[in-house]
């Protein structure tokens, strides 16, 4: 992401320029803007004209709006994220107070004003514009007929392609239907791998399965890429990595992400973070259950009697739509922060993100244990 | 869309003139929805019994529907004939024949048109009231599926809820009588399982030679192959395993099925492989199986590995119980390793013999000691000093085969899709309850495809087939690519048709594992031969094992060993049903990050409202 200029008033109120530069910025754009925001950009509007005679012509004209945001739309696929709001100034075109949507996509500039901005939106902001964070890890998870081939950044994993296809079992006197089955499947998983990943980008290619399909993979892989003029170099070759995995889900690849191999090639990718607090938390679950606990009742127990050493929350919770859920959640953050606790914000769009969301969205590893918390109940939306 | 012109344009009364014992039909369904109908008290007694003493076999509360006292085998067209004039001439015993429905077909231009039980006017022929009401009902709905379109929820799968809908109401098929097969060896689907390279596809291949199934020239053909590979010891392995990759690696990856006879039973014989991370396949075969074989690694150090050191001998024990298998005998393999010593064999059945009873809950595995390799008590005793029991040939013949199952609706589980094109395809699987024959009208859940079974055969090349069967089926309709899976359900139309659903409450028993089970967890289902991601998107209460009582509402976590009641939620629809309306797709068992985590039943479909 690109920033072009800040102003952001002690109390908090403010704007920035910015432009975002990959699918990662909009994601984190995504995760900035909230309703009530103010949205400056250029746009696409269309125009009807109406002559003196009653007949109209339209036409699609760029202008600059500025609108107050009603409503947030990510597409993750596209990388677009689509802001519907009313137009607050005055312009040639547009009305004040029409309807109007803007769409934001990588390389357009654009102001984001807020009434508040807090420290979750701060650090968030300048967690987008730090460089370093960019590394991306290409990751097929597969068993005999099914492969995903995902994209692993730091914010996001998105399934760049789900192969699924029935592969005919052995039978007896009948394998080849079998070896057939399994050789079609290898193909079409090379053609998604070849199409999506780009070798030149990613620093690391995890290829994971059960038994010896990865092996098998990798073989059908070398000679596809042979076959189509696209022969690895040996700089390529030393990308792959091959790892066990019980399955070719998409939530195999917490399990993936977790083997100490992949762990220390990646050591500090916020995946594998997320990965490490989360299964810290799910052990503890098991060990010592009193001092783990899940829910914002439990929680802010918890934190009042400043017992949280790691707090695990998902991002979309911040992406609340009332804004009292988000302060309320802002504050647990802060005060776990002022007492020296860790925080994690999970992206809800990695694995571990996805199942912590499940799990309320909130989650505290506590210093000390807490019998009498298990004793409450949980509220009714946990 | 045939499917749909099929239902719409329905005319009731004539279906019921014509066949009228399909109206028949309809007080045995009513009566069976009331015993399937849901029951805390009966289900938990139920379950219970399920996981410790009684099997898939053995009677239970909500027993099947025969409220006729003829043998389950025969569809309740029999009792039809008292109710209906001209019919009740006929001798149940005739009816009952195998000439059932052309019995009927004859009487039909006979029929006194005051006798019909053909519109809900002359219901005074019909015996209860409420009948009358279903038919009416019936006969609205039938009238105005345009009208329940319209009427239905705003939903995004509107469409095909409608369709789902309408196959519920059609008419169920009337069911024909099952002729009698004249062979008579009962059949048993026969699983081996055990740790990796405890010897189970060479003690089945050497079985199979010296049962003559296989012949010694092929034999020696495999034993020169599989010497010039550097796998000497292989060779019997080679019968079973047949894939190349099976043979190169030396380990089977799918299960392997072949068949034989005894004296008494025919055996269908499924190999598992014994490999941590083709338990998934081991399931498929499970779930098809009546009995087991667990075979077990002898040699020193072996039997710890697999037993105690987070083995598969163990994980496949609990498996087998938890889908249902309930007759077991132990082979204690590669003993020529250890000189046959008994007491070798004594600690194995000691320590083995503890794990299955106790934990597991077989009530009498039997113990047999033999060897794969060299081929002693496969087929004939042996002289041994300490042993003069039966060798493994006379225990599998001694297993019991399952009564044949009642009549309830079909159900056929697809293990295989063999050949896919547009217009045809060729699946095999499991008929679990129900018949099927050549021209049968039936639907594949949950996509909801419907087709026209062209031929059907078991192994003996029978093509009627019914409950028990394993079968190869060659269906005909419009099928989209991919839509039909290993996992899918072959059902016919009518009330008890099978409504693929999304979410399940699920009684659970929690196995040994390392994270507890908490909301949100992920884990892949395995019920038949499916095998699909979901999570537990509700805990939502503990039990008390021994009395059944609610331990704790809405617990934070399931520890292991715990017993609990849990809502999960599949990724796409998929096709499983409550306990009690059959038990083989009720069963289900949850895997996650390679272990077996938990297993249960399904005790009620949660359909979206």
């Amino acid at each position: 992401m690109k920033q072009f200029k800040r102003g952001i008033e002690r109390d908090g109120s403010g704007f920035v320029v910015l432009m975002a530069e990959e699918a990662e910025d909009m994601w984190h754009i995504y995760n900035l803007i909230r309703v009530g925001d103010v949205i400056k950009a250029s746009t696409i509007r269309k125009v009807v004209s109406e002559t003196s005679t009653g007949t109209t012509s339209s036409q699609r004209v760029h202008t600059m709006l500025t609108v107050s945001v009603e409503s947030i739309d990510f597409d993750p696929g596209a990388q677009e994220l689509h802001l519907k709001g009313r137009n607050i100034e005055e312009n040639d075109i547009v009305k004040l107070g029409a309807y109007h949507t803007i769409d934001l996509e990588p390389n357009r500039k654009f102001t984001l004003q807020k009434t508040e901005w807090d420290s979750i939106d701060l650090e968030r902001l300048n967690l987008s514009l730090d460089p370093a964070q960019a590394a991306d890890v290409a990751a097929v998870v597969l068993h005999e007929g099914l492969a995903n081939v995902c994209l692993i950044t730091p914010a996001m994993t998105l399934t760049r392609a789900k192969i699924d296809m029935t592969i005919p079992r052995k039978r007896k006197g009948f394998t080849s239907q079998h070896e057939k089955g399994l050789e079609k499947f290898y193909e079409a998983v090379c053609v998604a791998f070849m199409r999506h990943v780009n070798l030149q980008v990613v620093k690391c290619v995890i290829i994971a399965s059960r038994g010896f399909v990865k092996d098998a993979f990798m073989q059908h892989l070398i000679a596809y890429a042979d076959a189509n003029g696209k022969k690895f170099t040996t700089d390529q070759k030393a990308k792959f990595m091959l790892t066990h995995s019980s399955s070719g889900f998409k939530h195999a690849l917490k399990e993936v992400l977790e083997t100490p191999q992949v762990a220390a090639r990646l050591a500090d990718t916020k995946a594998q973070g997320e990965v490490k607090a989360l299964n810290q938390f799910l052990e503890l679950m098991s060990t010592e259950p009193d001092r783990a606990f899940y829910g914002y009742n439990h929680v802010s127990r918890a934190n009042q009697e400043l017992a949280i050493e790691t707090l695990l929350v998902a991002d979309s919770l911040f992406r609340a739509q009332d804004i009292e859920t988000r302060r309320k959640y802002v504050k647990l953050v802060e005060s776990v922060r002022e007492q020296n606790g860790k925080v994690h914000i999970f992206s809800s769009m990695h694995v571990s993100g996805e199942q912590l969301a499940q799990l309320t969205g909130c989650a505290a590893i506590l210093r000390f244990p807490m019998p009498d918390l298990d004793d409450e109940p949980m509220s009714d939306d946990e | 869309m045939s499917r749909h012109r099929n239902i719409r344009n329905i005319n009731l009364e004539d279906e019921m003139d014509d066949d009228y014992d399909d109206y028949d039909d309809y007080e045995d369904e009513e009566e069976s929805e009331r015993l399937y109908s849901y029951d805390r008290n009966s289900l938990s007694a139920n379950y219970y019994t399920y996981l410790t003493d009684s099997g898939r076999n053995s009677p239970t509360p909500p027993a099947p529907p025969s409220s006729n006292t003829a043998p389950s085998y025969y569809p309740p067209v029999s009792t039809a004939a008292p109710t209906t004039g001209p019919a009740s001439a006929v001798p149940s015993s005739i009816v009952r024949n195998l000439t059932a429905p052309s019995l009927q077909q004859q009487q039909k231009p006979s029929k006194n048109p005051n006798s019909r039980p053909s519109t809900p006017q002359a219901g005074s022929n019909l015996n209860t009231p409420k009948r009358t009401q279903q038919v009416k009902n019936l006969q609205t709905e039938a009238a105005s599926p345009s009208g329940s379109r319209v009427s239905s929820e705003v939903d995004l799968s509107t469409f095909r809820r409608n369709q789902l809908q309408n196959i519920a109401k059609a008419t169920s098929v009337p069911r024909k009588a099952v002729k009698p097969r004249a062979v008579e060896k009962d059949l048993i689907n026969l699983i081996v399982v055990g740790h990796v390279d405890a010897g189970k596809s060479t003690l089945m291949g050497h079985l199979l030679h010296d049962l003559e199934v296989v012949d010694t020239r092929t034999i020696d053909k495999f034993r020169h192959e599989a010497a010039r590979n550097g796998k000497a010891s292989f060779a019997y392995a080679w019968v079973l395993d047949e894939t190349e990759e099976e043979r190169e690696r030396g380990v089977t990856m799918d299960i392997g099925r072949t068949s034989f006879e005894t004296t008494n039973h025919r055996i269908v014989l499924l190999d598992a492989p014994g490999h941590k991370d083709f338990i998934s396949n081991m399931i498929t075969g499970t779930s098809q199986a009546d009995a087991a074989i667990l075979v077990i690694n002898a040699t020193t150090g072996e039997f710890e590995t697999g037993f105690e050191n987070g083995g598969q001998t163990k994980e496949h024990a609990l498996l087998l119980r938890s889908l249902g298998v309930t007759q077991l005998v132990v082979a204690v393999n590669k003993l020529d390793t250890v000189d046959w010593s008994m007491d070798r064999f004594e600690e194995i059945r000691n320590n083995l013999t503890v794990f299955l009873t106790r934990q597991a809950g077989f009530s009498k595995p039997k113990f047999v000691p033999v060897s794969g390799f060299t081929g002693e008590n496969l087929v004939k005793r042996m002289d041994l000093r300490w042993y003069d029991g039966p060798c493994l040939v006379e225990l599998i013949d001694s297993f019991k085969a399952q009564a044949p199952q009642s009549d309830g609706p079909l159900r056929i589980g697809i293990s295989d899709v063999l050949k896919v094109s547009s217009n045809q395809l060729v699946v095999s699987g499991k008929i679990e309850s129900g018949e099927v024959e050549k021209d049968d009208k039936v639907y594949i859940m949950p996509s909801v495809t419907a087709a026209t079974v062209k031929e059907c055969a078991n192994n003996d090349g029978w093509e009627h087939c019914f409950a028990g069967d394993f079968i190869l089926l060659t269906l005909q309709g419009t099928f989209e690519p991919e839509s039909v899976q290993a996992g899918s359900v072959i059902v016919r139309s009518g009330p008890d048709t099978l409504i693929p659903a999304k979410k399940f409450e699920v009684r659970l028993v929690v196995f040994e594992i390392a994270t507890p089970i908490i909301k949100g967890a992920k884990s892949e289902l395995y019920s038949h031969s499916l095998c699909m991601p979901c999570t537990f998107t509700k805990l939502i209460h503990t039990i008390n094992k021994s009395n059944g009582e609610v331990l704790k509402q809405r617990p934070r976590f399931l520890a292991k060993g715990s017993t609990a009641v849990v809502e999960i939620e599949t990724e796409h629809d998929v096709a499983i049903e409550a306990f009690t309306s059959c038990r083989a797709f009720g069963r289900v068992t949850f895997r996650s990050g390679g272990n077996t985590i938990a297993a249960g039943i399904v005790e009620k479909v949660i359909t979206p409202q």
